[in-house]
C-alpha cells in the first residue's frame, strides 16, 4: 500500500516537472533581444507569420531549447550515475575532470586543427577522449585505499584547473573573440543552431534511456559493498560500463556548449530528495531537473539585461555554487554524525 | 640543512642572474653589454635603451616584487589557518579582487591605479570575511580541507560574476580576459611606484609579525600561553594578506598558485621559523615568478602568454600532491 502510494507521488511529480518544463520551453520562446507574442510564435508554426520572426524563432529560439533539454538532461543522468557508482555524493562531470578533459579535447580539434579536416563527429570523438583521459586523471590520483569523496572533489579542481587553463591558452594563442573565449569556459547557447542538436541529440536520445533500462542495476550499488560484491563479478563489468556512460554523455554536452558547471553536481541531488523508489525513477526526474535548469538559466541570462546575454554557464554556476556549498555541509555532518 | 648564509647568498645570486636574463630576453634580444650599459647610465638616443626602459624593466621589477608579495601572502595565510593549501588563489582573495577590479573598470573606465588597488582590496576583503564565516558556519571535518573546498567554490562562484561584468563592455573584454589570466606585459613605471610603496609596507609589517606568526604555529594554546593576542595577530596578517594580494592583482591579475607552493619550498628549506621564511619566501617567489615569466615569452613566441598561465601548469600539480598527502593523514 506504501509502495502504491509512493510511485503515485513519484508520477504526479514527473508530470509537475513535465509542465514545467513545457512552461519554460514556451517563455524561452518567447523572450529575448526581440519579444515575440504568442500569436506571431503560433502563426510561425504553421508557416503564416511574418517571415523574420518565423526564422528567427525556427532557427534560433528552437534549437537553443532543445540544446538546453538535452545538454540539462545529459549533463544531470550523467552526474547522478556518478554519484552512484562511485557511491559519491560530490562526483559529477565537473569534479571528475570529465568537463574540463572534454573542453580541451574540443577545443583543440577546433582551433588547431585545419578547417577542411573538421567535423562535429571528430568534436565530439575527441571531447571523449579528453573526458575519459580527465576522469581517469582523477580517479587515478585521488585513489589511496579507495577513493574518499572530498579528496576526490580536491583533486577534481585541480585536474580542473589545468584544463582549463590549457582551454585558455588555447583560445588565448589564437586571437578569436571575447564570445567564443567564454563560450568554452562557461558554456553557451549562443549561437547554437540545429547542426549542434544533430550532433548531441543521437548521443542523449540512445544513452539516456539505456541508463533507464539499467535502473535496477544502478540501484544495486546502493547496496552495500559486501552484498553488491555478493550478487557476482557482474558488478565491476556494470560499473565500468557505466562510468563509459557517464563520460560519453558528459564529453557529448561539452562539446557542443562548453563547460556548464553544477548541473550535474546538483540536478541529481535535487532529483534524489523529490522522488524515492530507486532509479527506475530518480533517472527521469533527474533529466528533468537538469533541463528545467538549463532552460531556467538560460531564460533568466537572456532577460536580465537585453539585449545582451549571459552565458548559461554563468548563470547556473550562481545557482549551483550555494547548493553545492549546502551539500558539502550536509556531507560533514553525516560525517560528524557517524563519527 | 645548508647554512643559512649560503642559501641566502645563492638565492640572491640566483634572482640577480634572472633579473638580467629577464633584461636580455624577448621577441628582440639585447646583449649583456648593452643591459649593464643602459643600468649604469641611460640614453634616450640608443633604441635598446629605450626598449629597456619602457618595456622590460618595469616588467622585471614588477614580477619579483608579485612574487615576492604573493608568496608572503600565502606564507602568513598558511600559518594564521595552519592549513598547507592556504594561498591567496585557493582561498579566492584573488577572485574577489579581479572581481572588484573588473567592476570598478567598467563602472568608471578613466580610474587611476590608486583607486584600483583599492578595489582589488575592497574585493579581497570581502572574499576573506566570506570564507571565514562560511568555514565557521560548515562544521566538522578537517577544518583545512574544508575551507580550501568553500575557498574553491566562493573563487568559482566570483569569477562567473566576473566574466558576466565582461558581457556589459565587449570593447575592452579581450584585454581584460588577457588580464585576468594574469600577464605583466605593459606594465608602467607609475605603477610600480605604487606597487612599491604598499609591497613595502606589507613586507615590514610582515617581518615584523613573523614571530607571532611562529608562536602561533605552534598551536594556539601554547601562542595564547606565551602571551600572544592571538586576534591581532590574526587581523593584522589578514590585513597584510589582502594588503599584498590585492596590489598585485591590480597590476598585473590574479596569479595563482605561486603562494601555495613557494611557503612549501621555503619551509622545506629554512624550516618552521617565520623570522627567516618570511624573507626567504619573498626571495623564492621573486624567483619563480622572474623564471615563470621568462618561459612565459618562449610558449609562443615571440607572442606573450599570460604568466598566470604558467603557474597554473606547474602548480595545480603540486595541489594534487597536497590534496593527496592532507587526507592521508587524516585518516
Amino acid at each position: 500500500m506504501n509502495n502504491l502510494i509512493g510511485q503515485k507521488r513519484n508520477l504526479i511529480i514527473i508530470l509537475i516537472l513535465s509542465v514545467l518544463t513545457c512552461l519554460l520551453m514556451m517563455i524561452s520562446i518567447q523572450v529575448g533581444a526581440v519579444r515575440i507574442s504568442w500569436l506571431e510564435i503560433g502563426k510561425a508554426f504553421i508557416q503564416r507569420g511574418d517571415a523574420d520572426l518565423t526564422y528567427i524563432i525556427l532557427h534560433y529560439r528552437l534549437p537553443r531549447i532543445i540544446l538546453a533539454i538535452l545538454v540539462g538532461s545529459g549533463l544531470a543522468v550523467s552526474g547522478l550515475v556518478a554519484q552512484q557508482i562511485l557511491r559519491n555524493p560530490l562526483a559529477a562531470p565537473d569534479t571528475l575532470g570529465i568537463s574540463a578533459g572534454a573542453a580541451l579535447g574540443a577545443v583543440s580539434t577546433v582551433l588547431l586543427l585545419p578547417v577542411e579536416m573538421q567535423s562535429t563527429w571528430l568534436t565530439s570523438l575527441t571531447a571523449f577522449v579528453g573526458g575519459a583521459i580527465g576522469a581517469s586523471c582523477v580517479y587515478g590520483l585521488s585513489y589511496r585505499n579507495g577513493v574518499d569523496p572530498i579528496r576526490l572533489a580536491l583533486v577534481g579542481i585541480a585536474v580542473s584547473a589545468c584544463g582549463s587553463t590549457l582551454v585558455q591558452l588555447l583560445i588565448i594563442q589564437s586571437s578569436t573573440n571575447t564570445n567564443t573565449v567564454l563560450l568554452w569556459l562557461n558554456g553557451s547557447l549562443w549561437g547554437r543552431h540545429w547542426e549542434q542538436v544533430i550532433q548531441l541529440a543521437p548521443i542523449i536520445i540512445i544513452v539516456v534511456p539505456i541508463i533507464w533500462l539499467l535502473a535496477k542495476s544502478l540501484d544495486i550499488f546502493g547496496l552495500s559493498e559486501e552484498s553488491s560484491k555478493g550478487l557476482g563479478l557482474r558488478i565491476e563489468w556494470m560499473r565500468a560500463i557505466l562510468l563509459l556512460m557517464t563520460v560519453i554523455l558528459a564529453s557529448g554536452s561539452v562539446a557542443v556548449v562548453g563547460m556548464v558547471g553544477f548541473v550535474g553536481l546538483v540536478s541529481p541531488h535535487i532529483a534524489r530528495r523529490l522522488v524515492s523508489g530507486g532509479h527506475r525513477y530518480s533517472v527521469p526526474v533527474a533529466a528533468l531537473v537538469g533541463a528545467i535548469m538549463m532552460l531556467l538559466a538560460d531564460v533568466i541570462g537572456r532577460i536580465l539585461a537585453p539585449p545582451l546575454e549571459f552565458p548559461v554557464g554563468l548563470v547556473t554556476s550562481v545557482i549551483g555554487a550555494p547548493y553545492f556549498l549546502f551539500l558539502l555541509w550536509r556531507e560533514y555532518k553525516s560525517k560528524n554524525r557517524a563519527g | 640543512m645548508i647554512p643559512k648564509w649560503i642559501l641566502a647568498v645563492t638565492s640572491l645570486a640566483i634572482l640577480l642572474i634572472l633579473f638580467i636574463s629577464s633584461l636580455m630576453i624577448g621577441s628582440s634580444w639585447i646583449s649583456l653589454a648593452t643591459v649593464i650599459d643602459y643600468l649604469l647610465h641611460y640614453s634616450t638616443t640608443v633604441k635598446e635603451h629605450i626598449i629597456l626602459h619602457i618595456l622590460r624593466m618595469p616588467r622585471a621589477i614588477a614580477m619579483m616584487l608579485i612574487g615576492a608579495n604573493l608568496s608572503i601572502a600565502g606564507c602568513i595565510m598558511q600559518a594564521l589557518t595552519r592549513n598547507p593549501l592556504a594561498s591567496p588563489s585557493i582561498f579566492g582573495i584573488n577572485a574577489g579582487a579581479s572581481f572588484m577590479i573588473v567592476l570598478c573598470t567598467i563602472i568608471l573606465p578613466t580610474v587611476n591605479g590608486l583607486v584600483l588597488a583599492g578595489a582589488g582590496f575592497a574585493g579581497g576583503l570581502i572574499t576573506v570575511l566570506i570564507v571565514l564565516i562560511m568555514s565557521l558556519a560548515i562544521r566538522g571535518g578537517k577544518v583545512e580541507v574544508r575551507m580550501a573546498l568553500i575557498g574553491v567554490v566562493i573563487q568559482a562562484l566570483l569569477s562567473s560574476f566576473t566574466q558576466g561584468l565582461l558581457i556589459f563592455n565587449e570593447e575592452s573584454a579581450s584585454k581584460i580576459i588577457f588580464w585576468l589570466a594574469g600577464s605583466a606585459a605593459g606594465v608602467k613605471w607609475e605603477e610600480i611606484q605604487l606597487l612599491l610603496l604598499f609591497s613595502i609596507i606589507g613586507f615590514v609589517m610582515a617581518v615584523s609579525l613573523s614571530r607571532s606568526l611562529s608562536l602561533i604555529n605552534l598551536g594556539e594554546d601554547i601562542a595564547r600561553g606565551l602571551g600572544q593576542k592571538i586576534w591581532t595577530v590574526r587581523i593584522v596578517g589578514s590585513v597584510i594578506v589582502i594588503v599584498l594580494a590585492g596590489i598585485s592583482v591590480s597590476i598585473v591579475g590574479p596569479i595563482g598558485f605561486v603562494g601555495l607552493i613557494v611557503p612549501h619550498m621555503t619551509r622545506y628549506l629554512v624550516g618552521t621559523d617565520y623570522r627567516l621564511v618570511i624573507p626567504f619566501a619573498g626571495v623564492f617567489g621573486a624567483i619563480l615568478l622572474t623564471l615563470a615569466d621568462i618561459g612565459s615569452r618562449f610558449v609562443n613566441f615571440p607572442a606573450e602568454t599570460p604568466v598566470g598561465i604558467i603557474t597554473a601548469l606547474i602548480g595545480a600539480p603540486y595541489f594534487v600532491y597536497l590534496a593527496r598527502r592532507q587526507s592521508r593523514s587524516s585518516s
